[in-house]
């Protein structure tokens, strides 16, 4: 066999869809996006295998149709362990600087081991797994393929990392409004709503800045005047960092109910009303966070505005749903 | 000197180059690719796990003798603590590194030990008198908070490990875990029925402990062995009060069984 035939061996970037406008895509150097890692991701991401009783999968608190969130108050793990936070959405996953809402973890690499440890998520191990697909030929071709290994915590960590890397979201009608100057994509409502959002009375794109709609800081916004859950400041020990969570995106956010890092807020209407009301005046609160003085049906409009950056294409795109 | 084949290690990964290969159809050179290998081949594409080493001197390895104070230790045993206390273990770890006897330091051995386990591989050392072992219970910050994903498949800091222990949520490695369950009774006359989980981790919790003696180690391999008391970590720590923490949580429960360590440990 000549060199022709170790082709396969190169690796070959495969460009995933980002808008335009989207701040480039920066792919770790040992996980080049490849067709075949995404496709060894996708498997381990929707198989159930990876917790202890098989009863969840990653899909399990990261489902599709939810933009990738579960519907729960927090998540459910093995034998309906309730878990501490909100599931988040992995919406533009990729673009994110450090994970968990506490921000604790720096690679997606990396978080993508933890859920398979965790008590209250899967409860497992990397070798319990890798036992239980010893004998699966199609697994062992897709880690080769994908990594030029046998099956191993690092297949699974950079391949769950680079599925998840195509979680791209940039179809809502907001986009085609803003970006691609289709002006009849908003309603009246949500343009009112899309100016308050962006302007100076709500000030919400201080912090849920597009395109992305956030800026990862971490952010105290006033939900209680005692956390149950430290946030931020569990991994600093900083007393000025208690309260404060990364800011989330808000692209799908209708589709991401209930809000807040512990799942407190049943509706959109409901967190639009907390921001109106401007928190309940923790020292750490955020500056941004004061009353706003909106009247109802400018509340109205901001909800609406909200349920326009839903991108129906990305929670119904097949190559992103259980293979 | 002597020559050790490792082929038993590094057998698995020939196995997989085999199936790459088969599965790829490319044909490449076989042999041993590892440049520090008496037989290292620079022309050789597939590592068949043929690689022999020069070795030299013996081959130390660390027997641990688990204890429970004056009983060996036992998973669900109940032992009996400090102040009188019934207690009994479900799961007792702890990571070792930084291993050094007489003048030589193991910079690259890390030991995960068990309760489960007794005999554990360190590395060669010249035969000979040495004085003195010392070892960090945990892992030095440099290696802490690496990704254990990308260490080779069977080292010990991989999360391949089955015993793998490491905090995904603030990356590093929990340098120990004592888990179990305690009698929390006043009159101390009840059952070990309520749970305790103690993990030691972050890096100012790194614990070095030194164990004075004069060792001779000569032949193939030696063996010395370390009495661990896994009692002692829990000494004046009142387990009605205090039996939980993940070091961030509850760090003065952390820093209490940190300043027990040292103690837990004895040469044989």
């Amino acid at each position: 066999m000549g060199l022709a035939a170790c082709e396969r061996d190169v690796e070959h970037p495969l460009p995933v869809d980002v808008p335009e406008w989207f701040p480039e895509m920066v792919v770790p150097a040992d996980n080049a996006l490849t067709a075949d890692r995404i496709a060894l991701g996708r498997r381990l991401f929707y198989d159930p295998l990876l917790s202890r009783d098989t009863s969840i999968s990653c899909s399990s608190c990261h489902a599709q149709a939810m933009a990738f969130t579960d519907g729960r108050q927090v998540g459910l793990g093995v034998g309906d362990r309730a878990g501490k936070r909100n599931a988040p959405s992995l919406t533009n996953i990729a673009f994110v600087p450090a994970f968990n809402a506490d921000g604790g973890i720096g690679t997606l690499e990396l978080q993508a081991q933890g859920p398979i440890f965790l008590h209250e998520e899967m409860d497992f191990t990397i070798a319990g797994f890798l036992e239980r697909i010893a004998g699966d030929d199609t697994y062992t071709a897709m880690f080769g393929a994908a990594y030029g290994r046998r099956p191993d915590a690092f297949g699974i960590s950079r391949g769950l990392a680079a599925f998840e890397r195509t979680f791209v979201s940039g179809g809502s009608r907001f986009d085609q409004y803003e970006y691609q100057s289709v002006s009849t994509a908003l309603s009246a409502a949500e343009l009112r709503g899309r100016d308050l959002f962006l302007g100076n009375v709500a000030q919400c794109a201080q912090c849920h800045t597009p395109p992305l709609f956030t800026t990862f800081a971490y952010e105290n916004i006033g939900l209680y005047a005692v956390y149950a859950d430290s946030g931020r400041a569990r991994i600093t020990g900083l007393a000025q960092d208690n309260g404060r969570f990364k800011v989330p995106t808000l692209r799908n956010i209708a589709l991401t109910a209930p809000y807040m890092h512990d799942g407190s807020m049943a509706t959109l209407r409901d967190a639009v009303a907390h921001f109106n009301n401007g928190g309940v005046g923790h020292a750490n609160q955020s500056a941004h966070v004061r009353p706003l003085g909106l009247a109802p049906q400018q509340v109205d409009d901001l909800v609406a505005f909200l349920q326009s950056l839903t991108d129906e294409g990305f929670v119904n795109d097949p190559e992103l749903s259980e293979p | 000197m002597t020559m050790t084949p490792m082929r038993d290690r590094l057998f698995p990964s020939a196995l997989f180059a085999l199936f790459i290969v088969l599965a790829t159809g490319c044909e490449r050179k076989e042999g041993c690719m590892d440049p520090l290998a008496i037989n290292y081949d620079a022309e050789v594409e597939t590592d068949n796990g043929s690689c022999v080493y020069e070795v030299p001197g013996t081959y130390l390895n660390l027997r641990f003798n688990h204890r429970l104070g004056g009983v060996d230790f036992g998973y669900g045993a109940v032992a009996t603590n400090w102040e009188g206390r019934k207690v009994k273990f479900t799961l007792a770890q702890f990571y070792m590194s930084k291993i050094k006897l007489g003048t030589t330091t193991f910079e690259d051995s890390y030991l995960l030990v068990s309760a489960r386990k007794d005999l554990l591989g360190v590395g060669h050392i010249g035969a000979g008198d040495h004085a003195g072992l010392s070892f960090n219970v945990g892992v030095d910050s440099a290696v802490n908070h690496l990704d254990p994903a990308t260490w080779p498949f069977d080292h010990t800091l991989s999360s391949n490990n089955i015993d793998h222990a490491h905090w995904s949520w603030n990356p590093g490695y929990i340098f120990m875990k004592l888990e179990g369950r305690v009698d929390t009774t006043a009159a101390m006359d009840g059952d070990a029925d309520a749970a305790f989980s103690i993990h030691i981790g972050l890096d100012e919790l790194l614990t070095n402990v030194a164990l004075a003696g004069n060792m001779n180690v000569s032949g193939d391999t030696a063996i010395i062995g370390i009495n661990v008391d896994w009692l002692r970590f829990l000494d004046n720590v009142d387990l009605r009060l205090e039996r939980s923490t993940d070091s961030f949580n509850n760090p003065g429960l952390a820093v209490a069984v940190k300043g027990n360590i040292a103690s837990a440990f004895s040469l044989e």
